[in-house]
């Protein structure tokens, strides 16, 4: 068994994007590979003017959470930001989830969006610069020349790193010069000055001061309006980046995206969890959540019957013991050992469970950053899932069936 | 030697109660540095990463905070001692300032450093807990403490180019096993490596 | 008060469970799990258990 997925793709040139229901950050995106400023603007419409108060009370009037995974409301954050000094906007267009593609389809194809959004939020607050911070060279430099195109300044930085160095603090601390790690101390950004957000946040910011609230939340559910941008992969006919109004029920995608008959699905990407494909859940914040998992950053793989889903779980779990930065000891120590946890299960030891969920629980809650509760999560929940599927395998060594690697590549 | 005391057992110059004071400051200044040597000895062993039982760490600490308690006390008593006597003729200001004493004041300016060094160390052992509390104050201090090193330099070079004793047999042996001690504590140090070195923590090798 | 731990220093040397053994184990790799995070405010034991810790990651922060 190997520990190694494919990495994301750097372009995101080659993933399809289609919507559900009326597209909003993915307009146009149907005629233009790319959107340039004129055409941005021919689609859009010009950006109203965007005062503190202004921007507030939008925000406010729709909620509007951020689309990072950790779902903080972006109002709460412009609140927290200090009223003097040095203050920067950062778009975080990282992307270190490994499944995710919506933001680098955002920052390749449709830049502007999100360079309104920020821009806005930074002439609210009156910050001093915007930074765009990006792991891809390609990525940079599509936005590069979207900047160009531009009056405005803003400053595009390729921080580097794996799957932790995309956290709000580590994107931050690399920016400030230092490692690309997240430091030991839970401090928010806005403490020292920094607006940091996930990019296709600043693109639904855009959107919604275009838009205004009222005609924002005319879809989308009532405590979450508007839409959102989902990364959909593994087993379905139609993978991709797909926007479509949050609330939608996981039975509706699943047909849209043409998906194989499934034996699980995994929602949130790899800080998420794994869900049996009941179709009424609702692909929202608290739709997710009340089923037991993460929204996350909006990633939902499709895992199949005809891949051995306790195989594709060892391979994941590797991956993610791969990507602690050994920072932490019981990450460091506690992943790799979980990890190998499930390749005995893999395997066919039956008593490896018990094994797994001590040390599930010695990784929860003991780390600099959310790496070690994010993957006990996506263990707990996979292990919960597949307790059939770990019974046959200590019965009968195997389940039959291949490793398809469901989890690793999208489009 | 040439030293202000004219003899190399520093006994010949006068005696008397008149000389009490110059008897304890050479003394104090031995001593002081016997206790800075254990103490920073003992303190590049305590951050180490060496195996053993965490009790064991507990008892270096307390040894560690004790004896170097004990030596700016003893250290404190040297510097007294120097002002107040009359032979020295080393003023306040002349012990404030570096490098501004009549006798050898580049030699006894390395002693004005040493203490300033020390005072510091001694104030950042004092905040330890407190500054553990704090981002900066964590990351600082390991560098503020390690003044104790440099301190600790100054006072062996301030000894033995300044000090009255250092000709005779046995302070010259003293000196030596100041220096076999601290060099061999912290190169124990850097061979273990200090925390938060890219090995397996301490609990995992037993 | 509340006892916290910064994982990035840690280095598992269980000086800390050794001064707090009431309310500090270790972990199969020797990292501290805290039972009780809570401390009262002049409780001596869980501040000399701060100023010893090796790598400067036990802190007590106000909850």
């Amino acid at each position: 068994m190997t520990a190694t997925l494919d990495r994301p793709s750097s372009a995101a040139a080659g993933t399809p994007v289609w919507t559900i229901g009326a597209p909003r950050l993915l307009a146009g995106l149907d005629r233009f590979p790319v959107i340039d400023y004129p055409t941005h603007l021919a689609v859009h419409g010009p950006m109203p003017g965007s005062d503190l108060e202004r921007v507030l009370t939008q925000l406010d009037g729709v909620g509007l959470a951020g689309r990072g995974g950790a779902g903080f409301p972006l109002a709460a954050k412009l609140r927290a930001m200090p009223a003097h000094g040095r203050r920067r906007v950062v778009v975080n267009g990282t992307e270190s989830e490994p499944a995710s593609r919506k933001d680098r389809v955002l920052l390749t194809r449709a830049p502007h969006l999100v360079l309104d959004g920020a821009l806005a939020v930074a002439t609210a607050l009156g910050a001093a610069g915007t930074t765009v911070a990006v792991h891809d060279e390609a990525v940079a430099t599509a936005l590069r020349a979207a900047v160009a195109q531009r009056p405005d300044r803003v400053d595009v930085v390729v921080v580097p790193g794996g799957f932790v160095s995309g956290e709000a603090r580590a994107v931050i601390r690399s920016l400030d010069g230092g490692p690309a790690l997240p430091p030991g101390r839970r401090t928010p950004p806005t403490e020292h000055g920094d607006l940091l957000a996930n990019a296709e946040t600043f693109a639904q910011v855009a959107v919604l001061l275009r838009l205004g609230w009222r005609r924002f939340a005319e879809t989308g559910t009532h405590h979450e309006p508007g839409t959102t941008l989902l990364t959909v992969g593994g087993a379905v006919g139609r993978p991709g980046v797909v926007e479509l109004p949050l609330g939608t029920p996981l039975g509706i995608v699943l047909a849209a995206a043409q998906a194989a008959v499934a034996q699980a699905v995994v929602i949130g990407g790899y800080h998420g969890a794994w869900h049996p494909p009941i179709p009424r859940i609702t692909l929202d914040r608290a739709g997710v959540a009340s089923a037991g998992g993460s929204f996350g950053a909006g990633v939902l793989l499709v895992v199949d019957e005809q891949t051995c889903a306790l195989g594709e779980l060892a391979v994941a779990t590797r991956w993610l013991a791969d990507q602690s930065a050994a920072q932490c000891g019981p990450c460091r120590f506690g992943l790799p050992a979980l990890a190998d946890d499930v390749h005995q299960l893999y395997r066919g030891a039956p008593n490896a469970v018990e094994i797994a969920f001590r040390h599930v629980r010695a990784v929860s809650g003991r780390g600099a950053c959310a790496h070690p509760d994010g993957a006990a999560r996506f263990v707990t929940s996979a292990l919960h899932m597949l307790q059939d599927e770990i019974e046959q395998h200590a019965h009968a060594g195997t389940c039959g069936r291949p490793v398809l690697n469901r989890l690793g590549v999208t489009a | 030697m040439a030293d202000p005391a004219g003899g190399s057992d520093g006994s010949d110059s006068g005696t008397g109660s008149g000389m009490t004071t110059w008897y304890i400051a050479r003394g104090a200044g031995l001593s002081a540095l016997v206790l800075l040597s254990i103490s920073t000895g003992i303190g590049a062993l305590v951050s180490a990463r060496l195996p053993g039982r965490p009790s064991s760490r507990v008892i270096a600490q307390y040894l560690h905070r004790t004896v170097a308690s004990l030596a700016l006390a003893v250290l404190g008593l040297h510097v007294t001692a120097i002002l107040a006597d009359s032979f020295a003729k080393v003023g306040w200001l002349h012990a404030l300032v570096p490098f501004t004493a009549q006798y050898r004041p580049f030699w006894v300016g390395l002693g004005t450093l040493a203490v300033y060094a020390f005072l510091l160390v001694g104030v950042t052992g004092a905040l330890r807990g407190r500054m553990a509390g704090t981002d900066s104050g964590a990351r600082n201090w390991r560098r503020l403490h390690a003044a104790a090193y440099a301190g600790w330099g100054l006072a062996l070079l301030h000894g033995l180019r300044s000090g009255t004793d250092s000709g005779v047999g046995w302070v010259r042996w003293l000196y030596l096993a100041c220096l076999v001690v601290v060099a061999g504590c912290v190169t124990a140090r850097v061979v273990v490596g200090a925390p938060q070195s890219d090995t397996l923590p301490i609990g995992a090798r037993a | 008060m509340r006892l916290e731990i910064d994982w990035t220093r840690c280095d598992g040397s269980g000086l800390c469970a050794e001064l707090l053994a009431e309310r500090i184990t270790r972990d199969e790799w020797g990292y501290p799990l805290i039972a009780d995070s809570r401390v009262a405010e002049d409780d001596r034991s869980a501040r000399r258990a701060v100023a010893a810790c090796p790598a400067l990651a036990l802190r007590l922060a106000h909850a």
